[in-house]
């Protein structure tokens, strides 16, 4: 019994040496800092601009890089920077905020799904499929058609889009969960279903939903910048990552940098998403958890 | 029956559908009956599929019955409110490492135990309490702040037995408490159990497929076969005075480590491929037992005293 006296000292937390094995990734880590600049920038937008991202500029003023117009003007004339900021806030914003309302939504349908089994676990998923089949443009078009063009509903939808995967991917892990003899144990030790699923469910799942939150945080700023593309997104003059290559993508013959910037600004930010995505899944997956 | 009795099932009986009420179910516990004794310790053997797990869940209500009745202590408790039984009544498990939350440290596993029925604990109280269980089971007290990870099989298996000692139960299921260790750490277990028991006055009911561990730690041994106890009886019985078939059978196949011994011996086959030709209408064992006469195939037999203590379900017990 005293063959581990020496590594008694110290308690390795699961968490701690998740981050450790995280941070020796190289990429994930430079993924994460680059990322987290474009995310300060965007967030400190009013700060670090004018706040003008509306003003259009005479035709005979757009002059391509100056010091007034660091990235120039785009298709309009109006401050290509500005609007990269202020439209990179508003997509992160409405990517992340509906990527956590779809997550938790989604877990809490697959977490009652997989815990209770039985026939309402058939009736959900059945649910769950149904709304997988639909498509998300057409979700997006749907709902902004029934409750009203705007960022809240606009939201909401994409939020309905992450609620299938989410459900899937938590249910199968609540149903390994509730096979393991431990949760027996704590019914046999008088345990309701609501302490249950507190002490040993949600600790245990909270990996899997981790990772999942991060491979999924491309998808959803993807999905949210293919919706401004394809004008379903903010109503204009509001910038948005996605419609700021849409009216730009006219000057891709004359000037291409106008369109070609802000795709540069999408490709990173979905590139580094990928990247700390697969150094958490990697650093918190269980079968590496082991101590 | 007796009066220190602490237990009893009577008629317990569950089936397990497989694809629908449709098909034929499995019998997983098909009307049995016992009682054990306080204070002692009672081996259930049989072979995989036999229903022992089934019937230790069963008399813990962590799966209802279909059928049948269980008393406690006297107090019926087949259909009452189990959350002031449990802390009376435990379990310990087959699998340490599934029976023990990995993403817990120990004393948040043991506080559980602690915790059972209600009774409220401080941080400080907990540890102290969780300490003493540990260096009872023979862990040392700074073990608590790890995970279950870093122990082995055998040492997780100690604090599955803390976790149900810290209950403070009179009764404990011992689900093949040895079965998933090595060697060397059964007869450990098998002892801290034994030792245990005396301390705390336990009653044990005891699982095992492995005959010679059951026949040194129980007092009284009830054999199952195909969801059915085929006889019970006091250890002695069972092993010198053996009416079952199938306990002959079971008996005769303990391997024994000496090669001249062993094949000495004379060893009843255990025909394992006709298991599956299961007799629905009379004796479970038809198809496999050597001394199966027709009658056996049309008629059940029934548990039945033999001598005093000693019940045996077949029409031809052979003493």
């Amino acid at each position: 019994m005293k063959t581990h006296a020496s590594e008694m000292k110290k308690h390795p937390n699961p968490w701690k040496t998740g981050l450790q094995k995280f941070i020796k990734n190289t990429p994930a880590v430079v993924a994460a800092v680059v990322f987290i600049l474009i995310t300060l920038s965007c967030v400190l937008a009013p700060v670090i601009t004018d706040g003008d991202y509306y003003t259009i500029t005479k035709e005979d003023e757009r002059l391509g890089f100056t010091s007034e117009h660091p990235l120039g003007t785009d298709a309009l004339g109006r401050d290509l920077l500005t609007r990269l900021l202020y439209g990179g806030r508003a997509t992160l914003k409405i990517a992340f905020v509906a990527l956590i309302c779809g997550a938790v939504a989604g877990s809490v349908i697959g977490l009652i799904s997989g815990y209770f089994g039985g026939k309402s676990d058939t009736l959900i998923m059945r649910l769950v499929e149904a709304l997988s089949s639909v498509p998300v443009i057409l979700l997006v078009v749907a709902v902004e058609c029934a409750l009203g063009w705007g960022e809240g509903n606009y939201m909401y939808a994409i939020a309905l889009s992450f609620i299938p995967t989410f459900a899937k991917v938590i249910r199968a892990a609540v149903i390994d969960i509730v096979g393991n003899e431990y949760i027996e144990a704590a019914r046999a030790l008088g345990c309701g279903h609501f302490s249950i699923i507190c002490k040993h469910i949600i600790r245990n799942i909270t990996a899997p939903f981790v990772v999942q939150v991060s491979t999924s945080a491309a998808e959803a700023l993807l999905t949210c910048t293919v919706m401004g593309y394809l004008g379903f997104g903010l109503d204009p003059p509001l910038p948005e990552l996605g419609n700021i290559v849409a009216v730009n993508y006219k000057l891709i013959r004359s000037r291409p940098e106008t369109a070609v910037i802000p795709c540069i600004l999408i490709v990173i930010c979905a590139v580094s998403l990928n990247l700390i995505g697969n150094g958490l899944r990697d650093a918190f997956s269980p079968e590496n958890r082991s101590a | 029956m007796a009066d220190n009795e602490l237990l009893r099932a009577q008629s317990l009986q569950k089936y397990f559908y497989a694809n629908g009420k449709k098909n034929e179910p499995v019998k997983a516990v098909d009307n049995v009956s016992l009682s054990i004794a306080k204070g002692e310790t009672f081996g259930l053997v049989g072979e995989s599929g036999s229903g022992k797990t089934t019937l230790g869940r069963l008399l813990l209500r962590l799966i209802e019955p279909q059928k049948g009745r269980i008393v406690y202590n006297g107090t019926d408790i087949t259909r009452a409110d189990m959350r002031p039984m449990r802390r009376k009544m435990q379990i310990i498990f087959q699998n340490p490492s599934a029976s023990l939350d990995p993403a817990m440290r120990v004393k948040d596993i043991i506080a559980e135990g602690l915790r059972c029925g209600g009774r409220r604990l401080g941080k400080k109280e907990t540890e102290e309490a969780a300490a003493e269980l540990l260096e009872s089971v023979g862990l040392v007290a700074d073990d608590m702040y790890r995970y279950p990870g870093e122990f082995s099989g055998g040492q997780q298996q100690r604090i599955g037995i803390a976790r149900a000692r810290a209950a403070d139960p009179e009764f404990i299921v011992c689900d093949e408490p040895v079965s998933a260790l090595d060697v060397s750490y059964q007869s450990q277990i098998v002892n801290l159990l034994v030792d245990l028991k005396k301390e705390r006055q336990l009653t044990y009911l005891f699982i095992s497929h492995d005959l010679s561990v059951v026949m040194h730690i129980s007092d009284r041994v009830g054999v199952m076969y195909m969801g059915r106890l085929v006889e019970v009886g006091n250890r002695e019985d069972i092993v010198l005075r053996t009416a079952h078939p199938y306990t002959a059978a079971l008996l005769s196949n303990i391997p024994i480590p000496d090669p001249k011994l062993s094949r000495a011996r004379v060893r009843v086959p255990l025909d394992v491929d006709s298991v599956y030709n299961e007799n629905t209408e009379g004796c479970r064992y038809f198809s496999r037992c050597p001394k199966a006469r027709p009658e056996c195939k049309q008629t059940v037999p029934e548990l039945k005293e033999i001598s005093p203590g000693h019940f045996c379900a077949c029409l031809f017990s052979q003493n």
